[in-house]
């Protein structure tokens, strides 16, 4: 049985506006983050991301709802809950006349405290040892990041919580930063709960996603399991109209969408050198089967622009 | 930046020095012989001690309420801004913890501007001007009454520490308003702004002999108590009074800034 280590359940966030209007920027939301887990927090900006992870880490008060961190409810154990977590929130802060050292020295004294030891160790790993005593003010966005999940990584927490890690750095920099949760998570056997709108981001490092629209959960599952259940594969032909016929009669398949050179359809678990050998023994030549690429982001393009999104995964594990 | 308040306290010390010694003092020499006190040049009165008690009205009135109000605007709602507030905020502490640490380190603050403008403008005041008898015009140092004072030389280092103290509390005192605007306002301009908004509203209240039944409720009020350490007699009862007030609005501006953080939602 997985242990769970973040659990939101029925979180609900309402902010009043001038006069009587009320922004609800959090509706109920439920789910739960477990050991091990690198846990994607997908959706469109304004869709509530940043208010649920503020509810999640006692920075806003919920309307209703509870969150329990570590089995701690953050509400009447707010200090327990936190003491297993490293987080930070929209971009890591710092003191920019501090050093980087000092900063993680301060932030380290308000986890409980760290031996000088483990924050030459930690500075390591993140590879800033040997620009530590540098002013954060000359950081490079990069060196930031690195210096967030390095004082995120001193409390020794079973939870990281980051809010768009990689927001504002270059694409050697997201990289690096991605390499560096993966190897982090994998090697401290931390769970991550990591929101972004980044969709390739979440593909390559997480395991399990939960997409917000407009305070909901529109949805939520392993992300293996939605990748079986939404990803779909192209077909090119000379004679797509042909293929999409044998797809319909032979297996009840639909086609998806469709453009000139080729269709999409859901293989719903058809092995693709099966239909490709027999759509070659029915005459049906195919220049190329592939798995649709961006399949995660034409998934959230789909959902998160749907007016009334109704659509539950029904695929968590 | 927090080194900015002394650069500014030096140079206006050094400023009052040359303003010291090219002034004639007509005007207050007419006046302390209308109150028949015994002067008849400037060299009768004006010394050190007089040099330093005039300098602390501008300074206590209006210098250190402003530099106060930014640092405390700074402490809560510039982190806020700056997001180092939310870093602290989402490790294991108290937010009551923060907010009271916060409060320790403005108040000391308080206590390091204040000993350092004291300490600086009777050095440079006795160092220029010498010590004597301390003369003042109650037209400056607002009780009410009018008239002139004299404090005897020996007496004058022990009103200067208890007009030191006196105002150090108001000072304090400004700061825990500051600090309750901090926490309720998101931006660092706007708590100061706020808090200077509050501070000369209620300064200007005094100013109106209409309102003069609300004096004694007003915490302006009981923070420029210090001036009446430099009149020929100190009125103890006046001064525990004042003591009371300043404790009283200390503990509710506190408690209200706890309350109110314990509350916020850190949205910035």
């Amino acid at each position: 049985m997985p242990e769970p280590v973040l659990v939101v359940d029925q979180l609900s966030k309402r902010f009043r506006r001038s006069g009587a209007s009320v922004l609800t920027a959090v509706d109920g939301i439920s789910f739960t983050v477990e050991r091990g887990d690198i846990f994607g927090f997908l959706g469109p900006n304004g869709a509530g991301k940043s208010t649920t992870i503020r509810m999640a880490l006692g920075l806003i008060h919920p309307t209703s709802g509870r969150v329990s961190i570590g089995g701690h409810d953050l509400a009447s154990d707010r200090l327990r809950a936190l003491r297993k977590v490293g987080a930070f929130v929209e971009a890591p802060s710092f003191y920019g006349y501090l050093s980087g050292r000092k900063n993680t020295e301060i932030f380290a004294a308000l986890s409980g405290g760290a031996p000088a030891g483990l924050i030459d160790e930690t500075l390591r790993r993140v590879g800033l040892f040997g620009r530590e005593t540098d002013l954060v003010r000359v950081y490079s966005h990069g060196m930031k990041a690195r210096l967030g999940i390095a004082a995120c990584l001193l409390p020794r927490p079973q939870l990281m919580v980051l809010d768009e890690p990689t927001d504002g750095l270059d694409p050697h920099g997201i990289r690096e930063i991605r390499d560096l949760i993966k190897r982090l998570a994998r090697e401290e056997n931390l769970t991550v709960f990591l929101s972004s709108h980044l969709l390739s981001e979440v593909e390559h490092l997480c395991n399990r996603i939960a997409i917000l629209e407009k305070g909901r959960i529109i949805l939520h599952g392993q992300l293996d399991a939605l990748e079986r259940e939404h990803r779909q594969t192209r077909i090119e032909s000379p004679r797509l109209d042909d293929a999409a016929a044998f797809l319909k009669q032979r297996h009840g398949l639909d086609v998806k969408s469709r453009d000139e050179a080729g269709l999409f359809v859901q293989l719903n678990g058809l092995p693709p050198e099966t239909l490709l050998a027999e759509l070659h023994g029915a005459g049906i030549p195919v220049s190329a089967l592939m798995p649709e690429q961006a399949w995660l982001d034409r998934l959230f393009l789909q959902l998160t622009t749907t007016k009334e999104s109704t659509l539950r995964a029904g695929v968590e594990a | 930046m927090t080194w900015v308040p002394f650069i500014v306290l030096s140079l206006l010390v050094g400023l009052i020095v040359a303003v010291f010694y090219r002034l004639q003092f007509k005007q207050p020499l007419l006046l302390f012989q209308q109150a028949r006190l015994n002067v008849s040049s400037k060299d009768d009165f004006v010394n050190g001690y007089y040099m330093a008690a005039h300098a602390m009205n501008p300074v206590f009135n209006l210098l250190i309420p402003i530099f106060i109000s930014v640092a405390s605007g700074l402490m809560i709602a510039g982190e806020a801004e700056g997001g180092t507030l939310r870093a602290c905020l989402i490790r294991p502490v108290r937010r009551r913890d923060l907010i009271l640490s916060k409060f320790v380190v403005l108040s000391a603050y308080c206590l390091c501007l204040c000993l350092f403008f004291l300490g600086l403008v009777l050095v440079a005041g006795l160092l220029n001007f010498g010590t004597g008898n301390l003369m003042t015009l109650n037209m400056f140092f607002n009780n009410g009454e009018l008239g002139a004072s004299l404090v005897p030389a020996a007496e004058v280092p022990l009103r200067f520490a208890l007009a030191g103290l006196l105002a150090t509390l108001g000072m304090t005192v400004l700061a825990a308003l500051a600090l309750m605007i901090s926490a309720l306002v998101e931006s660092a301009a706007m708590a100061y702004v706020v808090t200077l908004s509050i501070y000369f509203t209620v300064l200007t209240l005094r100013m109106f002999p209409a309102l003069d039944w609300l004096y004694p409720y007003l915490f302006v009020s009981h923070m420029m108590r210090w001036q009446q350490c430099f009149y020929s007699y100190v009125k103890t009862g006046d001064i525990y009074v004042s003591l009371v007030h300043l404790l009283f609005y200390l503990i509710a501006f506190l408690s209200a800034a706890v309350l109110l953080f314990n509350e916020k939602d850190v949205k910035s």
